[in-house]
């Protein structure tokens, strides 16, 4: 035993207490995957991924997937600098076509792609400035560069403040000033008022950088993303993106002015020092790009169950909170409540959401996080809400009339998959602090890694 | 304007909150006013510019109320 071992011990003894009590809800062990999953012997409705227009399981993606593989392999065998392949620089010229810019980069990864601009591009003599809710792949990229460059200036602004942005941006100590936000926010499920922020962001003559990993494929008339809704697409100096969202595959992407990515390509570490993205899920991206161009009934349809859940959760009388577009959050407010909801939707209704509590969203905002896809059924979706509403019942989130505009008949259709009154005799009554303190590697303070403290466990800011 | 009521005012207008007044000096930044750590950093930084000040990182976990802010800048204020 050595302290690496001892370091574990509080931690994992939290983690034990969640699953004694069977509320651990990660590392499912999924038999497939999609709207509908096995777990042991049990299927459940899964409303967990981010597979927003279910093209991971299209036939077309899958296709082109097997012919890149059987064509590359299943590795490059070094990192970009040594293995491009044609595919990697025809999809990168796609993608920046899509986009309107310039020039693109594919990373393996979003999260690489996020922490290899801010970590190539800030220094000491720039102030960065951030959403207080941004994703961990942003504020690792941040706490990289900070370490690199302990001038560099870190600003924070209240979550979509644009009074906050030009606040900040007028008091930067730095004139070369960079602000970093999200499109679609994957918690609270808002978006950036991009609009307002290009027009402050030109003010200041501040570069604007977004992330919109969830919002891309899925968003705005043609599925380009919160900047397309807003208008504002051609204003985005730095637009990152991802495949493991809506374009069902893994990898990430930054686009941008040729200057700033052949610069990126040379200097990003996560680009340089990382194995290049296989060509399976090159040709799996480009696939996916093929369907999201051409076929716009897919993100249709996302709206569409999106909206149709959505109205459900407002009839019932739950609290979406700020959501607007397919991440539809049901705020619960109470932790025990909202960690009993989601073990009671898990091992009694057959439903999967995951609980979100402090501190991976504020004390009182407690919520399950519910993302529909596109490849959602109406049944799924119906049988959910019907799940929701006997819980809340059960729970006292809901008045015990609570119910949906829907006939009594497809209520009843809906409801007949339901198991919970097992839900109700499994013993299934949590210890609220006891699973407060284990919920705590949903999220942590930022400021201690800003400080350099060591890390005290697991960590996923936000969404994944 | 007295120190307390220009961390309230800071306090307000980083957090978006209406009245500043009404910020107790003691309710804590988080846990009552919603604030989260990247706020407090923000927060942190505009007492720093403000008062001429670099405060340790050392301070930070227990500057969590008004009146421990306020604490914190007079001492450095006095070193300074
Ligand atoms: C907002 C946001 N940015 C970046 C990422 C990272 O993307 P990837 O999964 O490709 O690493 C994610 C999620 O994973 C995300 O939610």
């Amino acid at each position: 035993m050595s302290w690496l071992h001892d370091k574990t011990t509080d931690f994992l003894a939290l983690v034990q207490q969640a699953k004694d009590k069977q509320a651990f809800p990660f590392f499912r062990q999924f038999e497939n995957i999609g709207p509908r999953v096995k777990v042991g012997r049990g299927s459940y409705i899964n409303f967990t991924s981010n597979d927003y227009l279910g093209l991971s399981q299209h036939p077309s993606l899958i296709r082109r997937s097997i012919a890149g593989t059987a064509r590359f392999g299943t590795s490059l065998g070094s990192s970009r600098l040594q293995a491009t392949s044609v595919r990697h620089e025809a999809l990168e010229r796609r993608l920046a076509q899509w986009l309107g810019q310039e020039a693109c980069a594919v990373f393996t990864t979003g999260y690489q792609a996020l922490v290899g601009v801010l970590s190539s591009f800030l220094d000491g003599e720039t102030t960065v400035v951030l959403d207080n809710l941004s994703h961990a792949s942003i504020l690792d990229g941040i706490f990289l560069a900070k370490g690199n460059h302990p001038e560099l200036e870190v600003r924070f602004i209240k979550h979509n403040s644009v009074r906050g942005l030009r606040r900040v941006l007028g008091s930067a100590k730095h004139k070369k000033k960079l602000v970093v936000v999200e499109g679609l926010y994957s918690v609270d499920g808002d978006m950036a008022p991009l609009d307002e922020m290009v027009a402050v962001c030109r003010e200041f003559d501040a570069p604007l950088m977004v992330d919109d990993a969830h919002g891309l494929g899925t968003l705005g008339p043609t599925g380009r993303g919160v900047g397309e809704l807003k208008g504002v697409l051609g204003d985005i100096d730095i637009l990152v993106g991802t495949f493991s969202k809506s374009f069902g595959a893994v990898g990430g992407f930054v686009c941008a002015d040729r200057v700033l990515i052949d610069y990126l390509k040379l200097q990003a570490r996560s680009f340089v020092y990382s194995a290049s993205l296989p060509v399976g899920q090159v040709e799996a991206a480009m696939a996916a790009l093929d369907i999201i161009e051409r076929d716009h009934s897919y993100f249709r349809r996302l709206e569409d169950n999106a909206a149709f859940f959505r109205a459900g959760l407002r009839e019932l009388g739950f609290d979406s909170g700020q959501g607007q577009a397919h991440v539809t959050p049901i705020m619960l407010g109470d932790e025990e409540k909202t960690l009993t909801f989601g073990a009671y939707l898990f091992h009694g209704a057959g439903v999967i959401m995951l609980p979100f509590v402090y501190p991976a969203v504020p004390k009182g905002a407690a919520r399950l996080r519910c993302n529909v896809t596109a490849a959602h059924s109406r049944a799924d979706m119906g049988y959910a809400l019907e799940a929701l509403a006997k819980i809340g019942k059960m729970l006292e989130v809901l008045p015990p009339t609570a119910s949906t505009s829907t006939s009594d008949l497809q209520r009843a259709l809906w409801l007949a998959r339901t198991k919970l009154d097992g839900a109700r005799n499994a013993g299934l009554g949590y210890v609220a602090h006891e699973l407060g303190q284990a919920g705590q590697w949903v999220g942590r303070w930022a400021k201690e890694r800003l400080d350099g403290a060591p890390p005290a466990g697991g960590d996923a800011e936000g969404g994944v | 304007m007295e120190l307390t009521s220009t961390i309230q005012s800071m306090i307000a207008e980083i957090g978006e909150l209406d009245h500043p007044e009404k910020i107790g000096l003691d309710q804590h930044l988080i846990e009552d006013l919603g604030l989260d750590s990247m706020l407090l950093l923000e927060l942190l930084s505009s007492l720093e510019q403000t008062y001429s000040i670099s405060i340790p990182e050392t301070e930070y976990p227990n500057m969590t109320t008004v009146n421990a802010c306020a604490e914190v800048v007079r001492r450095y204020q006095a070193a300074a």
